[in-house]
């Protein structure tokens, strides 16, 4: 980030080449749609290319792009509740991917049914039902490996706050994957 | 040393996510394996992670990188421009790369606990006050005119040049000037502008006519901007008529008289590209704040004014065009984009709009024009492989469609 601030472009390559999988992925988590979130993470990015200038390391990188990435998101789901237009492709959660999002992304086809891939199904569904609160407090911490601290900045809000939401969204994930505890056990 | 199972479920979650330190950790997790209850809470929250860790990470399109990168170049592009000219370090910091080292308050902070520095400038404060109080006191008061400070700063020439006001020509201030104009040389003066006349408040600045003897060299073009709508009118008026210029350029009427404004024209061009380039300016800067509104009504009249400095019309169009596509309207951004490409084949981020506007008709289920876009950019040097693999996504897209 120094050498961008200097004006070294490539450097926020390297930059841009870290963060951009996982913002983009907690976007989409976040906002359920993936043009969606293609369109805010340019905009994320945008604003940390613009607003380089105003980083002055009172904080992590890290911390700062996922402060703009949520706030990001926030917006766009506050926009998105005003919005009355429904598509016909969306499933019963508004927030959540469509129907072809769902199935060309993430749903198993009829020939692989093991049990790993209905996992992979399952838990995107068990994340996309919980509170948005709790969901974006579990993705930053077990997804994007930032501390309880760090996602309190983030999100502005006391630490004993964060680490209760999270408590109630693995307890939520605990009873939505219940079935998988055995296959969990057999994981490394 | 133990500890109790409040102060394990306390931490617990610091526990289970590494957060702890070594010796504080291994002495939870010996209360976790002597005590049954603490050690199930441990457990579930250990295999929750497990079966968590099978999320899928979605990967991004391949056109955000193009876009990112394109946008972190131009930023570092104007900011460098900007930084080598003097005095924008604030806007420099605007635009989002900041120049490092201390900033103009650290400097003047500094600066103000120097010693030499403060004995300066309590000097030229004392000095000021006296100068003030002397002035007051003096009998020449300009308390007498109502025009504070005028008489003392304006010369004879400007006094008459100056409408006349009911102050201006009272007996006070008739006997006064009568006594300057007795006082100065006769000749050689007459007419001339003193600089400082200017800055003396809008009640005694010099009329037109005044500023009409001393040429259309003196006319700023910023104080003819201030004036708004109106203003911008009789520079766009004032710009030389070409062969390609409307009807209404050529005939030099409509905003504003022919003859006198066309001369200054023609004699100083200068307001006219002044006034596109700051409309242009506070474009780029709304679109920088992400003001898109804004950026979008400045940088239409940049589009719409004739005769705009070269360059400037070919990036209005493009930040217009981004500027819709921002706020989510991807078939204005196309309107936009046709028109750049249209009549700037030359444009040098060409390659950046012919892939943002491929985007757009993609979005928009354009599948044909996206992909003549992309077959048409994979030609371009650096383009070939993100155009070729976005037409194969495309592809596949419509192939399973």
């Amino acid at each position: 980030m120094q050498a961008f601030q200097t004006g070294d472009v490539q450097s926020f390559k390297v930059l841009f080449g870290r963060y951009e999988t996982p913002v983009f992925a907690f976007l989409l988590r976040q906002c359920g749609n993936r043009d969606t979130a293609a369109d805010l993470a340019q905009d994320v990015f945008f604003r940390v290319v613009r607003g380089a200038g105003s980083f002055h390391y009172q904080s992590k990188f890290s911390t700062w792009i996922y402060t703009i990435a949520r706030n990001a998101a926030v917006d766009a789901a506050r926009k998105a509740r005003h919005r009355n237009h429904p598509s016909l492709d969306d499933g019963p959660n508004p927030d959540g991917p469509r129907l072809g999002e769902r199935i060309a992304s993430e749903r198993p086809g009829p020939d692989r049914g093991a049990t790993g891939e209905r996992l992979k199904v399952d838990i995107v569904e068990a994340v996309e039902k919980l509170p948005p609160d709790q969901r974006e407090v579990f993705l930053l911490r077990e997804y994007h490996g930032l501390s309880f601290n760090e996602i309190a900045e983030v999100v502005g809000a006391k630490v004993g706050t964060v680490k209760s939401r999270m408590r109630y969204a693995l307890e939520a994930l605990r009873r939505e994957l219940m079935l998988y505890e055995d296959y969990a056990r057999s994981l490394p | 040393m133990s500890c109790d199972c409040r102060e394990f479920t306390e931490l617990l979650l610091d526990l289970a996510y590494g957060e702890l330190e070594d010796g504080e950790a291994s002495r939870l997790k010996d209360h976790a394996a002597a005590c049954p209850a603490c050690g199930a809470e441990l457990d579930k929250i250990l295999l929750t992670r497990k079966l968590a860790r099978a999320l899928p990470a979605p990967e991004p399109s391949s056109q955000l990188e193009g876009l990112v990168l394109a946008e972190a170049e131009r930023v570092a592009v104007s900011a460098a421009s900007r930084r080598s000219e003097p005095g924008v370090r604030d806007e420099v910091r605007v635009a989002g790369i900041a120049e490092q080292g201390p900033t103009f308050l650290d400097r003047l902070r500094a600066a103000l606990f120097k010693p030499a520095f403060a004995t300066a400038l309590a000097a030229t404060v004392v000095f000021a006050i006296c100068f003030y109080l002397y002035r007051n006191a003096s009998p020449e008061s300009s308390d007498e005119t109502g025009a504070p400070g005028a008489p003392f700063y304006g010369p004879a020439g400007v006094m008459s040049a100056a409408p006349a006001s009911p102050a201006q020509s009272s007996p006070v201030l008739l006997a006064r000037e009568e006594r300057m104009r007795a006082s100065e040389e006769p000749a050689g003066r007459e007419g001339a502008i003193p600089s400082r006349s200017l800055g003396t408040g809008r009640s005694m600045a010099p009329s037109k006519g005044a500023l009409g003897t001393a040429g259309p060299a003196q006319v700023n073009p910023a104080d003819e901007l201030d004036r708004g709508g109106a203003a911008l009118g009789d520079v766009a008026a004032a710009a030389p008529a070409s062969e390609d210029a409307p009807p209404w350029q050529k005939s030099g009427g409509g905003y504003s008289g022919e003859g006198k404004a066309a001369d200054a024209a023609k004699a100083s061009p200068a307001p006219f590209d002044q006034g596109v380039a700051d409309l242009f300016a506070e474009g780029m800067d709304a679109y920088d704040r992400g003001d898109c509104a804004a950026a979008t009504v400045s940088l239409e009249r940049v589009v719409d004014s004739y005769g705009a400095p070269a360059g400037l019309v070919p990036k209005a169009l493009h930040h217009l065009a981004r500027c819709a596509r921002r706020s989510g309207s991807c078939g204005r951004a196309i309107v936009y984009y046709e028109r750049l490409f249209a009549e700037y084949p030359g444009y040098v981020q060409r390659p950046e709009a012919m892939w943002e506007a491929a985007g757009c008709h993609r979005r928009l289920g354009h599948v044909e024009q996206s992909l003549a876009l992309l077959r048409e950019l994979e030609q371009l040097p650096g383009w070939g492989a993100r155009a070729d693999a976005e037409i194969k996504s495309i592809e596949s897209l419509a192939a399973d469609q």
